[in-house]
């Protein structure tokens, strides 16, 4: 069955009936995740014949309930040369079955999904629709999100500022009303920082079905207004009656990283290489999982005299069951 | 997918206006021969694609010189009057600019206004595009049995670059992926790389539709150069000839050896080309004329031509369209072409065929005397089984 756009007739039941029930199956509660690793790749004069494996354990289901997995998204790390994703190659594996090939692909090569924003916006915004990609989950009465935020490169002017707004939409499950919550915060160091609570708790009387996230960093007010979302880390948890689980999972050795580059939540609308995975995805059962591994399509591959980093995130939702 | 006897395999009929310019407005049809179902299965149109072929893809504000303005922003110059003879029309009274017609969502990213400096040396415009990345998803599934191929071929480019190079990987190639559905994951894909070529032959702008004219870079007033004067050069097709391994460590076999299902039919839902063109972008930088352009040069994919069919499935044999539409026109799920999604298929009986009509302004002085739009209506034939 189709699913209704914005603005179908169908479409507030439909989240309605999806967001209490499940789409997949008959969950308790159905909450979004990203899976995601950031490998740095080979650098050297011979670098295009080495393999750089996934970090361990990354892409594996580590809750003890099913994960569907619908969407990958690619991107390299702020500051690097978005188009040098054209050099980097690809496989994911799971015991010795390929995802799609086992030849390194190009990244851009898996993209099967359109997602540019406006130029104005495209490249300080990325837009998740849970509906379109997934399904949308459910925030009780008094639930809130803790939304933490962390800049990878300070603003190189003394005393800007560069503000992240991060915002959720939905619709009120009984009053079929629409539903804004939003928060901001403003940002000059390095430091990681949980934007206030309150802008994002649900103090109302009906429980919210969540459609919509939108992660937007702001340039310095010194300078040009369009920030680069690239250079945001962020990671949600729901408080309540949600998972108490951040929603994002990455990399946990050699280097512990918390929050994932804001690109990668670009599933609907931003910058990152999208590829949807056929039919309704996988389901993940707890412990399933691939591994990935990238390689480099030519030496020396380097950015003004840095490696390149990939940043690759698995997108879907767990289904508590 | 089998449906009731039925196989579908992609269909274009496409053709590009290559209309000098005169001091006067001009109205003229595009070559109805081109828009014409040949074949003896009707072909069901669901798309139709218009771009500027072999443009500037953006100028760069505020504009240093004309070359500035010659980009493929022309869609909002040119109109176009699209309709199915003794049916129906697109538009009933005038032309639309072709840039008027409501665009699907189609585009990728837009580059970031800024010079690079990377592993290919600097760029100091904009690159021609983030992902160099053209995907067509199959209006219906394509049945691949077991022995079955799909034989692609790409042209080679008018475009110059310095010298011949020679560097493994090449300057620029593409990179082919099938996109199947079952297996284990619910999905799989074939791959192949193919090296991509300069024609080093002249092109002249307004003779013919293609191959394509030079574009703003000048075609042959730069050295000619690199590589080929085959417009179809067999190290740009696959399954290619011979079994020596080609740039890539690819040999002829490589595509058939991935079947992800070896012991029956595959279902093709999608296949995607990427457009390896960073190193390109950089080479034309540094032009030897001396002349640099200051705006980013078109995407390969809005001037390599590709020729598809299936051998040993589907038409067997037959070419999906005519040989030679810019990858940008057909391949159209992901493309910088102007998309519009018909919200009633047209199905064309064997020898029906469409017409479209193309008007251009009298020369303006921030304009090329040349305009190349190029249309293409999409969908799938529906052949007997």
């Amino acid at each position: 069955m189709p699913i209704p756009q914005k603005g179908d007739p169908d479409y507030v039941e439909y989240v309605l009936r999806t967001a209490q029930g499940g789409l997949i199956r008959q969950g308790v509660i159905n909450e979004p995740r990203m899976l995601f690793d950031e490998l740095i790749l080979p650098s050297g004069a011979n670098g295009s014949a080495e393999i750089v494996n996934g970090n361990p354990g990354v892409f594996v289901n580590g809750e003890q309930f099913p994960l569907r997995i619908t969407h990958m998204t690619a991107t390299v790390r702020h500051s690097a040369l978005e188009v040098l994703l054209q050099t980097i190659g690809i496989r994911l594996n799971y015991h010795d079955q390929w995802y799609m090939n086992p030849r390194f692909l190009p990244v851009p090569v898996f993209g099967n999904k359109s997602t540019a924003a406006p130029e104005p916006a495209s490249s300080a915004t990325a837009h998740w629709d849970f509906v379109a990609n997934g399904q949308p989950f459910v925030m009780s009465a008094r639930d809130t999100l803790v939304v933490r935020v962390q800049l990878q490169v300070v603003p190189a002017s003394t005393g800007a500022k560069l503000t992240a707004n991060v915002t959720f939409e939905g619709i009120g499950t009984m009053s079929r009303r629409p539903y804004i919550l939003n928060g901001q915060i403003d940002l000059d160091d390095l430091a990681a920082i949980d934007i206030p609570t309150a802008n994002f708790r649900n103090d109302g009387v009906e429980p919210i079905a969540i459609t919509d996230m939108t992660v937007n960093l702001s340039g310095p007010d010194l300078s040009s207004p369009q920030g680069f979302v690239s250079n945001l880390r962020f990671n949600v948890m729901q408080v309540g009656n949600g998972t108490g689980v951040r929603w994002f999972s990455g990399p946990a050795f050699p280097v512990n990283i918390q929050l994932a580059q804001a690109t990668l939540a670009g599933v609907t609308t931003g910058r990152a290489l999208v590829h949807q995975f056929p039919g309704d995805g996988f389901i993940w059962e707890p412990g399933e999982g691939l591994t990935l591994q990238a390689q480099p399509r030519v030496n020396n591959l380097l950015d003004g005299g840095n490696p390149v980093v990939l940043c690759l995130g698995l997108c879907g939702y767990i289904m508590v069951v | 997918m089998a449906d009731g006897g039925l196989i579908y395999e992609p269909r274009a009929l496409w053709s590009i206006a290559n209309v000098v310019g005169s001091s006067d407005p001009q109205l003229l049809q595009v070559d109805r021969r081109h828009l014409f179902n040949g074949e003896r299965w009707p072909i069901t149109i669901t798309r139709v694609s218009l771009a500027a072929i072999n443009y500037t893809l953006a100028g760069t504000p505020p504009p240093a010189s004309t070359a500035d303005l010659d980009t493929s922003t022309i869609i909002s110059r040119a109109r176009v009057s699209l309709s199915v003879p003794l049916r129906y029309h697109f538009n009933r009274r005038q032309p639309i600019v072709v840039a008027g017609f409501g665009p699907e969502r189609t585009a990728q990213p837009p580059t970031a206004n800024t010079a690079i400096a990377g592993p290919y040396g600097t760029l100091t415009y904009r690159p021609s595009s983030l992902f160099g990345l053209s995907h067509l998803r199959f209006d219906k599934p394509l049945m691949l049995p077991k022995n079955g191929t799909i034989e692609w071929g790409l042209s080679a480019h008018t475009s110059p670059l310095p010298t011949p190079v020679t560097t493994n990987p090449p300057v620029s190639y593409a990179s082919m992926l099938y996109q199947e559905s079952g297996g284990f994951f619910g999905g799989s894909g074939r791959s192949r790389d193919v090296q991509l070529f300069c024609y080093s032959g002249q092109a002249l702008p307004g003779i013919e539709c293609w191959p394509y004219s030079p574009d703003t870079f000048g075609g042959g007033a730069m050295p000619a150069v690199v590589s080929s004067n085959n417009w179809w050069p067999p190290q740009s097709l696959f399954p290619a000839g011979g079994n020596a391994p080609d740039f890539f460590g690819q040999r002829n076999t490589t595509f058939s050896a991935q079947e992800s299902t070896r012991s029956g039919s595959t279902e093709l839902s999608g296949m995607s080309c990427f457009f390896f063109q960073v190193q390109e972008d950089v080479l034309v930088s540094k032009d030897p004329g001396g002349t640099a352009p200051s705006v980013p040069p078109s995407e390969l994919c809005t001037r390599t031509g590709c020729r598809v069919r299936s051998t040993n499935a589907g038409s067997a044999g037959h070419d999906w369209w005519r040989p030679g539409a810019p990858v940008c026109l057909v391949m159209d799920t992901i493309t910088p072409a102007n998309v519009i999604e018909l919200s009633e298929p047209i199905t064309l009986g064997p020898g029906e065929q469409l017409d479209a009509e193309i008007e251009v302004p009298a020369n303006l002085a921030d304009q090329q005397t040349t305009f190349r739009i190029g249309v293409s209506f999409n969908g799938y034939a529906a052949i007997e089984g």
